[in-house]
C-alpha cells in the first residue's frame, strides 16, 4: 500500500502540471460534448481528436484521449434525460426513466444525479484500479504465449454470453471481425494476406477506419432524413438540487452499480453497454416499487449511470495489466501510445511509470472536472443540442473523413470507412449487434500470433494449453461457460441469462 | 425472408469466398499453421455460424417489417460521400468537402441555395485553418488554394 501510494503521489505530481492538466480539461470538455451529441459516440470523438496526439507525448496523449472516454460517459446521459435520445448507446436505459422524471418536472435532479452516480463511480472504481491493477500487472509478468491464447478465447466467450442475444449471432459478428484482422502480412511469414493489390493494406486494416466507419456513419445513415427532434428542456441551475427522498432512493443503486459496472466492464465486450442494462434489471429485481420503472423510478436512472461509468475504469484493467484491449475505444487507446514507442501491458508500468500513473492520476482529477463541467455548464451543453441536424451531420462526416485520413495520409482507410458504414448500417437495421466485429479485429492478431507461438514452444503439441496452470484455468472456465450457454438448448431449460435478465429491460421500440 | 436469413446467407457467401481466396496461402499443419491456416479456420467458423443463423432464422423479424423509411436518403448521403472520396485527392480538402457540405445542407436538406453555400464555405475554411495551422494536418491542398496563392 505505502508503495502505491508513493506512486499515485508520482502519477500527481505528473498530472498536475499545467500543460497536462489542460490536456485533461480539454479531453473532459470533448468528450462531454461528444456524449451529448446524439450520432458522435465516445469511439469516434476519440478516432477524430486522434491525429491531434500524434504532436504529443504518451502521458499527455494518453490523459486527452481517456478523457474523452470517461467524459463521454458523463455527457451521454443529458440528451437521454432531456430528449429521449442516447447520446451514447450506454445511455439507452437513461432515457426510459430519465425522460419520464424530465415529463415529471424533475429533470433538474434526473441531472444532478447522474453526475453525482458518475462522480461516485468513477471515483470508486478508479481507486479500485489504483489497488488492483499494479498486482494483476505483477502477476501478468507470468503470462506467456499459451496464457493470452486462452485469456483471448475465454474473452470472446464472456462478450457472447453476457450479450442478451444469441450466443452464435455474437460469436458469428466476433469471428466476421477476426477475418478481417487477418488481412495484410503475416506477421511471421511475411505472406500478403487479402490485400487485393493494395499495399496500403499490408498493415491490415486499422481499428480507426472500421470502428468510425461502423459506429459513427452507420449511425448518421440511419439516422437520415429522420424527423426533427423533440424541443430541448433546459432546467435553470437551481432546479438541480434534488429532494431528500430522490436521494435517499439513489444511494443503494449508485453503490450497487458502481460494483457490478466495474466488474463487468473487467471482461471484453462493450462493457458499458451491459453494465447500464444489469444495473436496471438489478435495481428493479431489488426495488420495494417496480411499478415505477418505466415511470420515472430515480432509481432506474441513478444505477445504470453509476454502472456504466464504472465499466469505464474496470475495462482499464485489462488494458494497463494486460495489454488486452476490452473493447474497441481501449483497442485506439493501446495504438495511440503505441504510437509513442509505448507499449500498454505489464511492462507499462516497470518501464514508463510517468504514463501508468499520470494517467491513474488523471483520472481522479478528471472526475472532479468533469463534476464541475455538468453542473454549472450544462446550459452550454444543453445549447449544442439546438444545432440543427440537417447542419450537424455534414459536419460530423467530415471530422469523420479528416480523422480517418489523418492517421495514415491515406484515401483508402477513408474507403473502409465507408464500406463499415454501409455494413454497420445494415447490421444495425436487422439487429445484429456491430460491437464484437471490431472487437474481434482488434483481438485477431494477438490472438494469431499467440497461438502461433504458443505452438512453436511446445513443438507444435496442443497440450501446452491443459499443462501450464494458468492457461489450463482460463480455458476451464471457458468451457465452463460453453456449457451453461449449450444447457438450456440441450435440456430445453430456461437460459440462466434470460432469468438473470428479467424482469425485462428491454427499451422501448423507438430507442433500439 | 427474414432478417437472419439475410445476414447469414451473406455469411455463408462471404466465408466460402474467403476459403476460395486462401487457395494460394500456405495451410502449414496442425502442429505447425502457415499464413493460411487461421483464416481458412476462421472461414469455417464463419460458415457453421451462418448455416446455424439462418435454420434458427424463422423467430427472427421479417424483412418486410424491418423499417427502411430513411433507406432512400441513407443511400443518397452514402454515394456523395463516396464521391467526395474519389475526389478528395484530386481536389483536395476545400474544395472536395466544400461541394460535399454545399451539396447535402442546400440540396438534400434542402436549407436553401445561398445559406448552404455560406455554411460550407465558413466551415470548411475554418476546418481547414484549424486542421492545418493549428493542429498540424496534412491534408491535401488540391489545385484550387495554390491557384489562389495560398
Amino acid at each position: 500500500v505505502p508503495e502505491t501510494l508513493a506512486n499515485l503521489a508520482f502519477g500527481f505530481a505528473v498530472v498536475l502540471q499545467p500543460d497536462v492538466l489542460v490536456f485533461a480539461f480539454l479531453g473532459c470538455f470533448v468528450g462531454t460534448a461528444v456524449g451529448v451529441l446524439p450520432g458522435i459516440g465516445p469511439l469516434a470523438g476519440i478516432a477524430l481528436v486522434l491525429p491531434v496526439t500524434f504532436g504529443l507525448d504518451a502521458t499527455r496523449a494518453i490523459v486527452m484521449l481517456s478523457g474523452i472516454y470517461y467524459g463521454s460517459m458523463y455527457g451521454s446521459s443529458t440528451t437521454s434525460i432531456l430528449m429521449r435520445i442516447p447520446g451514447a448507446a450506454a445511455s439507452v436505459v437513461t432515457c426510459i426513466d430519465g425522460y419520464e422524471m424530465t415529463r415529471r418536472g424533475r429533470a433538474g435532479p434526473a441531472l444532478f444525479l447522474t453526475t453525482i452516480a458518475s462522480f461516485v463511480a468513477g471515483t470508486v472504481s478508479v481507486v479500485v484500479l489504483t489497488a488492483i491493477a499494479p498486482p494483476l500487472a505483477a502477476f501478468a509478468l507470468r503470462f506467456g504465449p499459451p496464457e493470452y491464447t486462452a485469456l483471448l478465447m475465454l474473452g470472446l466467450l464472456v462478450l457472447a454470453f453476457m450479450s442478451s442475444g444469441s450466443m452464435v449471432r455474437v460469436l458469428a459478428m466476433a469471428v466476421l471481425g477476426l477475418l478481417v484482422g487477418m488481412i495484410g502480412i503475416d506477421p511471421m511469414t511475411g505472406h500478403f494476406r487479402y490485400s487485393f493489390g493494395l499495399a496500403e493494406l499490408g498493415d491490415g486494416v486499422s481499428i480507426v477506419p472500421l470502428a468510425i466507419g461502423l459506429f459513427g456513419l452507420g449511425e448518421i445513415l440511419a439516422s437520415a432524413g429522420l424527423a426533427a427532434r423533440p424541443a430541448v428542456r433546459h432546467p435553470r441551475l437551481r432546479d438541480l438540487v434534488p429532494s431528500r427522498e430522490e436521494w435517499r432512493r439513489s444511494q443503494g443503486p449508485i453503490a450497487r452499480g458502481t460494483v457490478l459496472g466495474f466488474l463487468i466492464g473487467l471482461v471484453p465486450g462493450s462493457g458499458h453497454i451491459i453494465a447500464s442494462f444489469a444495473s436496471y434489471a438489478l435495481e428493479r429485481k431489488l426495488s420495494d416499487r417496480p411499478e415505477e420503472f418505466g415511470h420515472g423510478a430515480v432509481a432506474g436512472v441513478s444505477g445504470p449511470e453509476a454502472a456504466n461509468n464504472a465499466a469505464t475504469s474496470g475495462a482499464f484493467v485489462p488494458m494497463l495489466a494486460l495489454g488486452i484491449p476490452t473493447g474497441p475505444v481501449t483497442a485506439v487507446l493501446i495504438a495511440a501510445i503505441m504510437i509513442h514507442g509505448v507499449a500498454a501491458g505489464p511492462q507499462l508500468m516497470v518501464h514508463h511509470p510517468d504514463v501508468f500513473w499520470g494517467f491513474v492520476a488523471s483520472m481522479y482529477v478528471g472526475n472532479l472536472m468533469l463534476l464541475v463541467l455538468n453542473l454549472p455548464l450544462i446550459g452550454l451543453f444543453v445549447a449544442l443540442l439546438r444545432v440543427p441536424y440537417p447542419l450537424l451531420y455534414p459536419t460530423i462526416i467530415m471530422f469523420c473523413i479528416v480523422g480517418v485520413y489523418q492517421v495514415n495520409g491515406s484515401v483508402v482507410d477513408v474507403w473502409i470507412m465507408l464500406v463499415a458504414g454501409v455494413v454497420g448500417y445494415l447490421l444495425r437495421k436487422l439487429d445484429f449487434d456491430i460491437a464484437p466485429v471490431a472487437l474481434g479485429l482488434v483481438l485477431a492478431p494477438i490472438l494469431e500470433l499467440s497461438l502461433r507461438q504458443s505452438l512453436i514452444m511446445s513443438n507444435g503439441n496442443y497440450a501446452i494449453f491443459v499443462q501450464r496452470p494458468i492457461a489450463a484455468t482460463l480455458l476451464a472456465l471457458a468451457a465452463v461457460l460453453l456449457a451453461l450457454a449449450l444447457w438450456p438448448t440441450l435440456t430445453r431449460g430456461r437460459d440462466l441469462r434470460r432469468r438473470v435478465a428479467e424482469p425485462g429491460v428491454e427499451p422501448p421500440p423507438d430507442l433500439r | 425472408m427474414r432478417a437472419d436469413h439475410v445476414v447469414g446467407g451473406a455469411l455463408v457467401l462471404l466465408a466460402l469466398w474467403v476459403l476460395a481466396g486462401s487457395r494460394d496461402l500456405p495451410l502449414g499443419r496442425l502442429a505447425f499453421p502457415g499464413p493460411g491456416f487461421m483464416p481458412g479456420l476462421l472461414a469455417l467458423l464463419l460458415l457453421a455460424f451462418g448455416v446455424v443463423i439462418v435454420l434458427l432464422g424463422r423467430t427472427s423479424p421479417r424483412l418486410r417489417d424491418v423499417r427502411w423509411q430513411e433507406s432512400r436518403r441513407a443511400a443518397v448521403v452514402f454515394a456523395i460521400i463516396a464521391l467526395t472520396t474519389l475526389a478528395f485527392q484530386t481536389l483536395g480538402f476545400v474544395l472536395a468537402v466544400g461541394l460535399m457540405l454545399f451539396v447535402l445542407v442546400a440540396l438534400v436538406e434542402r436549407q436553401g441555395l445561398l445559406f448552404g453555400l455560406a455554411f460550407a464555405l465558413t466551415v470548411v475554411l475554418a476546418s481547414f485553418y484549424l486542421f492545418t495551422r493549428v493542429l498540424g494536418a496534412n491534408l491535401p491542398r488540391g489545385p484550387l488554394l495554390p491557384w489562389l496563392g495560398f
